[in-house]
């Protein structure tokens, strides 16, 4: 994904690495930072394939710097990738699922207490990121992060449906698990966060 | 000492003789200050729970206390004396009097709660200027946009300064914007000490509250606190992070 990035904001104009670290980070809003290293491996991949072209710009007090410019097969590397449609990755929380099978067969965990657990880590993501919703509609964070919350709340409804196919029938048992959780004045722990993993 | 204190709180309802278990336990405390949001599937029991927080309807067995006063107890005047002066009560479907101008709807506690008019048209003022709505106080409700009548609905509540706020899916007929607004004054009058429990089916609704009570099946399950609003960006890289 990186690669077609980078063709992306070469076909802006010609850039160095650094400049195209720093467009990459502003245009996903600092949200992901990506290593230098990788940058540099890209590109030099990039030119062996004939997608950019580099020539040696000098600078002074300073070694030369390599700026790097899309060529015309790049472009139209990059113009396929755009128009393809994105291939629906599974969402699936497969880790979270296994944890709810594993407690249901092993006896070892409470699968409803999972459950709960599971959803409080979910509002929990969903609280902080309403906030962004504040924002102007045409604000790319807030396109992001509403992105995010449909992801958010499909996983609860899933959870709801967990919750009716673990916990219906079991009262007694998912009363049981609340009272313990009430008795205990800590925290529950934090658990792993099973969030959404977006290809955006 | 709370606000709100439930004990064992059951309601069964009989529909065509089969007996409804809406709620089947229920023990809630709010402190005063508090915004609290109950959070379930349609059917779990929380809108029950609501309507017997403010004492349109009693419990089959269980007790309510409402700024000390056994709501469970009280008699039919007696609620609607409560229902008047302590709680106020937001509806899903607004449920303005369409036939009353804006102005006059929102009097309409504050007079029947016997206070003087002088007072409750000062009040209706300033919390129509607060709400956006001072230039439609002669307006009906039914020239009114949704965000516009819950907004109003929301005045209507908040005339006589109840203890407690009681909200039941407040955002259900609104559009996405107009819901945010909703939930945007709700909070700001929780940032000034109003008590109010919401209940909804929606995570994002939910998500404005600071403490979140999960039901189902008329009992609650499980519930958490949630973090002060803050800087977005660390969730948005953590749930960005391709791993």
């Amino acid at each position: 994904m990186l690669t077609y990035a980078l063709l992306g904001l070469l076909a802006e104009r010609p850039r160095h690495g650094y400049d195209l670290k720093k467009a990459f980070e502003a245009m996903l809003g600092g949200t992901w930072q990506v290593n230098i290293g990788q940058i540099y491996s890209t590109l030099a991949r990039l030119e062996r394939d004939g997608l950019v072209v580099s020539h040696k710009q000098p600078q002074e007090l300073l070694p030369d710097r390599k700026v790097y410019a899309l060529t015309d097969q790049g472009r139209q590397a990059l113009q396929t990738w755009l128009a393809q449609a994105q291939i629906p990755p599974a969402r699936l929380k497969v880790d979270f699922f296994l944890k709810l099978l594993l407690a249901r067969r092993s006896g070892l965990a409470d699968g409803c207490a999972l459950i709960w657990q599971q959803r409080q880590t979910l509002m929990q993501s969903i609280a902080e990121l309403t906030p962004l919703l504040q924002r102007p509609r045409d604000d790319e964070h807030r396109l992001l992060a509403e992105g995010l919350l449909f992801h958010l709340e499909a996983d609860l409804k899933w959870l709801e449906r967990c919750e009716e196919a673990f916990c219906v029938g079991s009262k007694e048992q998912g009363q049981e698990a609340r009272s313990d959780r009430v008795a205990s004045s800590d925290p529950p722990p934090r658990p792993d966060r099973h969030l959404p993993t977006t290809n955006y | 000492m709370p606000i709100i204190e439930t004990h064992n709180l059951h309601k069964v309802y009989r529909s065509n003789g089969a007996a409804v278990h809406a709620l089947r336990g229920v023990d809630l405390q709010v402190e005063p200050g508090e915004f609290v949001a109950v959070m379930g599937p349609s059917g779990c029991g929380k809108s029950t729970l609501l309507h017997l927080l403010a004492g349109l309807d009693l419990p089959t067995e269980g007790e309510v206390f409402v700024d000390g006063h056994p709501v469970h107890a009280l008699s039919e005047s007696r609620r609607a004396v409560l229902r008047r002066r302590t709680v106020g009560f937001v509806f899903q479907a607004f449920n303005l009097i369409p036939n009353l101008t804006v102005a006059d709807n929102v009097d309409l506690p504050g007079l029947l709660a016997g206070r003087a008019p002088v007072d409750v048209a000062r009040e209706r003022d300033r919390l129509l200027e607060r709400l956006g709505l001072a230039d439609k106080k002669t307006t009906f409700p039914g020239q009114l946009s949704g965000g516009e009548q819950q907004r109003v609905a929301l005045a209507r509540a908040l005339i006589n300064h109840p203890t407690v706020l009681l909200a039941d899916e407040p955002t259900g007929n609104l559009d996405t914007r107009s819901g945010t607004e909703v939930l945007n004054l709700l909070r700001q009058f929780h940032q000034e000490g109003q008590t109010i429990v919401l209940v909804t089916h929606a995570p994002k609704v939910a998500s404005f509250a600071r403490r979140v009570v999960f039901m189902r099946d008329g009992r609650f399950v499980s519930e958490m606190a949630l973090p002060e609003p803050g800087d977005a960006s660390r969730i948005l890289a953590e749930l960005l992070s391709i791993a």
